[in-house]
């Protein structure tokens, strides 16, 4: 039972006399919506007292057809809707006499004992009815409502027991009551079926009409209603169970975020008070069992604030203070006994007000994620509000004949919204988590990159400074000796010469001419190591610079057509060198052997970089050509020899007035991509 | 008389002849002696005799060789500079390379001669230099940007006033050099005279030397020696 059904018994009756009038309005409103939804269409049999006559009087033309006959046909159901009241001062076995203080009343019949009149109290009920005839099959009796415990004799014979009758009494508040009459125990005319009822002193006692009919008519309609009322419920209780057990996992697991822990809770009140509906043997005493069912549904609205609190990550702390200390000052009264009645329903009701307040929490902080979760907490929210003021509803009404509690209904909604929300939050943080992971790895695989790109620049580096260092080495050495050497013979060879022959003066001789060759190859590979900063212009440039006065009076016009070429890594001192001599070669053939007058360097790309890039350089004259009939020179094998070192090939496109030595290399470069 | 106008060097211009080799002495004087624009002021042969010539400071030009027996060529190249600011020195070397070249002008050199062409070019390069102009190679031009490029920021050294930085025609003119133009061909690109052009290495030269006097006195002042 999903609100304590004694206490809200007495909330019930007392809401028209109290203020809160209003709110009796809403809920029944409620309650006419909740109505209207299918699932209520379990409850069925309507009592209408009509019924009986009718029954009876359909029931009579077979018996009349054969009279002869003791026993017949099945009549259609008929419903009791009064009997015979008396209730003992304590336990009655056997039925009181005429000294009890029976009445008439109808039913449903409510009876209170008095308070601490015995621990258990014994209630008779004496139901009349006739017979034409006596069914083959016997009758079924059907009851949709009976508290607690019982036994039901049929003409001053024991037929069996409701239960158990003795304490623990089972619990039975919520379950219809189904028992077959057999033919035997019935008799044409009229017969008495004698219902014996104990219940505990602080408790309520009832019987709802008893329908009396066919076991094919009746048995579907208890097994319906037992499945609804009872065999569901125990389902949605074990799996609210599971649901809370395997949250509370979570939350172990992750003891942070607190908001898994109160979920869980909330799951497990859940599937413990659904035992109320199901169980017959609670796991308790039955006035602590009681007593805990009643504490529930207040510990469940403070639970639920503090998961949408939590949930939220609002801080109410005040709030939350109020709300346990009205939850523990509640419980506190209830398992000390000492809860009055008023109390009870005063307390109930607070936690009616309340989680209006905690409807809206938790609206409001669903829309702050996705209007979706909005409107799946607010829906859940309703619901539940609706079912729980249905259920209100059955109290008030007071009317104990056929009642189905649904609120439990409204639990599985409810947590697979919020199990919904708690996975998709879990999900999406996972998700985070994995893709920070993606990031991290990303990262680390960029610094990675970039340690091995500095690594490989310090080598770089260490390489350029251990090659200056030589290079300063071999320059010094040469500069200081065979440089200077050279260069002092030179200048001596020279004034001999003038000496010699004044007359020549400003002419080198053939040994002048040798040494001056001498230094200028020297020269060419003390260039080969100059810091060029891999750019080939600057090679070029070089060897233009060493050239200049020569071609200047060779009256040779030198045209400078370069295209600016990316850095190129492969210019090593070794193929700085090769280049410096491929080109002097062809710069040296032009002055020696063309005749020209104009030379062009240019230079350029083609290819795609990091698969075939090449550079080339051009040296293009307007001479009289090379002859490449006669066999190439040495000069141009050996030109021939270097450009192929390279890994590139010389090209010579020679043709009447223009002469192109064209030098094509590899560049080596990476991709760009 | 009209003439003189166009003859702004009426007085020779003397050279002072650094260099332990006899034979390369030789050959230089008699270079400055067909060349009427030059005359020789004194030739040493070791580093010692050469202070004496920086000090008695009668040359306007001074050929320094930098591997002397007694000393060392940079040495005397900073003490002229520092002695005669309005001398110009000329590193006389074998190769030309960016090493020797570089050191000289950072110790305050505008400009530099290859000692087997001396005989050649020796008179046109005095003349340049006088009006203004230095020589310079693409190696050197691209030193010279990296050297910049390298010590352009310089908030390190705010105690030093120092316009260390290339003006951004200074620049362009290293950077066509690097890619092996000549100072004609520059000079038609950017406009300018061939002169001009020339002008602006040598100023490139000034300030690297400057630059390297200010980065030592920091580098000093920073060590503790000032």
């Amino acid at each position: 039972m999903s609100l304590g059904r004694r206490v809200l018994a007495d909330l019930a009756r007392a809401l028209p006399a109290r203020t809160c009038a209003c709110a009796r309005t809403i809920a029944l409103a409620l309650a006419g919506v909740v109505a209207a939804l299918p699932v209520a269409g379990a409850a069925q049999a309507p009592v209408a007292t009509a019924a009986a006559p009718a029954s009876a009087t359909t029931a009579a033309a077979p018996a009349a057809a054969n009279p002869a006959s003791a026993t017949t046909a099945v009549p259609a159901s008929r419903t009791v809707t009064q009997a015979e009241f008396c209730m003992a001062k304590g336990i009655a076995e056997t039925m009181p006499g005429a000294s009890c203080d029976w009445k008439t009343v109808p039913l449903a019949k409510v009876w209170h004992p008095p308070r601490g009149s015995a621990p258990m109290v014994d209630a008779w009920f004496k139901l009349h009815f006739h017979l034409d005839a006596v069914p083959e099959q016997g009758l079924a009796l059907f009851s949709v409502a009976f508290n607690r415990s019982g036994r039901v004799h049929v003409n001053g014979s024991l037929l069996r027991e409701v239960g158990a009758m003795s304490d623990p009494l089972p619990l039975n508040w919520n379950r219809a009551q189904y028992v077959v009459l057999p033919a035997l125990m019935l008799r044409a005319g009229d017969n008495e079926i004698e219902i014996q009822q104990r219940i505990h002193d602080w408790e309520v006692g009832w019987l709802a009409p008893v329908r009396l009919g066919g076991e094919d008519e009746l048995r579907p309609v208890w097994q319906r209603r037992v499945f609804w009322q009872n065999d569901i419920v125990r389902l949605l209780g074990s799996c609210t169970g599971a649901i809370g057990l395997f949250m509370l996992g979570v939350w172990l697991g992750r003891r942070r975020d607190s908001m898994y822990f109160w979920f869980a809770c909330i799951a497990l009140s859940w599937s413990v008070q659904s035992l109320d509906s199901y169980a017959e043997m609670p796991p308790l005493p039955p006035l602590l069992w009681e007593r805990v069912v009643e504490s529930i549904p207040v510990l469940r609205g403070v639970l639920l604030l503090t998961f949408v609190l939590r949930y939220g990550g609002m801080r109410r702390r005040v709030v939350e203070a109020v709300a346990w200390a009205y939850f523990l000052l509640g419980a506190v009264a209830i398992f000390s006994g000492s809860m009055p009645p008023v109390g009870m329903d005063l307390w109930f009701l607070g936690s009616l007000v309340a989680s209006i307040y905690i409807l809206y929490l938790q609206v409001r902080v669903g829309l702050r994620r996705s209007r979706v979760e909005g409107a799946m907490l607010l829906s859940a929210g309703v619901l539940d509000m609706a079912l729980s003021a249905h259920d209100l509803v059955l109290f008030s009404e007071y009317t104990w004949a056929d009642r189905f509690y649904l609120a439990h209904f409204s639990a599985p909604f409810y947590l697979f919204v919020i199990g919904t929300i708690l996975v998709r939050r879990f999900t999406e943080s996972l998700s985070a988590h994995e893709n920070l992971a993606a990031v991290l790895e990303q990262r680390i695989d960029d610094k990675a990159t970039e340690l091995e790109r500095n690594y490989e620049q310090l080598m770089e580096a260490r390489r350029n400074e251990a090659l200056a260092l030589e290079r300063t080495r071999i320059m010094s050495e040469m500069h200081d000796g065979i440089g200077s050497q050279l260069t002092m013979a030179l200048s001596l060879v020279r004034q001999l010469d003038r000496e010699h022959d004044p007359e020549r003066a400003g002419e080198d001789g053939r040994v002048a001419t040798v040494l001056r060759e001498s230094i200028e190859d020297l020269q060419l590979i003390i260039d080969s190591l100059e810091p060029v900063e891999n750019d080939l212009l600057t090679v070029l440039g070089t060897l233009r610079y060493r050239l200049q006065d020569r071609l200047g009076k060779s009256g040779i016009d030198l045209q400078w057509n370069v295209v600016d070429l990316p850095p190129l890594p492969m210019l090593t001192p070794h193929s700085v060198l090769s280049i410096l001599r491929i080109v002097q070669e062809a710069f040296a053939n032009c002055l020696k052997h063309s005749g020209a007058d104009r030379i062009a360097v240019t230079t350029g790309l083609q290819g795609e970089a990091g698969v075939d890039e090449m550079a080339h350089i051009g040296i293009v004259d307007n001479g009289r050509g090379i002859d490449l009939s006669r066999g190439a020179g040495r000069g141009l094998e050996n030109m021939r020899r270097r450009a192929a070192a390279l890994g590139g090939q010389l090209k010579i496109l020679s043709q009447a007035g223009r002469t192109e030595v064209r030098l094509e290399f590899p560049t080596l470069r990476p991709g760009t991509a | 008389m009209p003439d003189t106008v166009e003859m702004p060097l009426e007085t020779p211009t003397r050279i002072l002849v650094v260099d332990d080799d006899d034979a390369f002495r030789e050959s230089v004087c008699a270079a400055i002696a067909r060349d009427d624009a030059l005359v020789l002021a004194a030739q040493v042969g070791s580093a010692e005799s050469a202070r004496e010539a920086i000090a008695g400071g009668q040359f306007d030009v001074a050929l320094v060789d930098l591997g002397l027996p007694d000393g060392n060529g940079i040495d005397l190249i900073r003490e002229i500079a520092r002695t005669r600011p309005d001398a110009d020195v000329m590193v006389v070397t074998v190769f030309g390379d960016e090493a020797h070249v570089l050191a000289s002008i950072e110790a305050g050199a505008t400009g530099y001669l290859l000692k087997r062409s001396l005989n050649d070019t020796l008179g046109a390069t005095v003349r340049e230099l006088r009006a203004g102009g230095s020589p310079i190679s693409p190696v050197i031009a691209r030193q010279l940007l990296h050297r910049f490029k390298k010590d352009s920021p310089a908030p390190s050294t705010p105690a030093v006033v120092d316009d260390g930085g290339l003006s951004e025609r200074e620049r362009e003119v290293l950077l066509f050099i690097a890619k092996g133009f000549t100072v004609g061909e520059i000079a038609n690109m950017l406009h300018l005279s061939a002169h001009t052009v020339a002008t602006h290495v040598k100023h490139i030269y000034r300030k690297l030397a400057v630059h390297s006097r200010t980065e030592a006195v920091f580098e000093a002042g920073r060590m503790g020696l000032l």
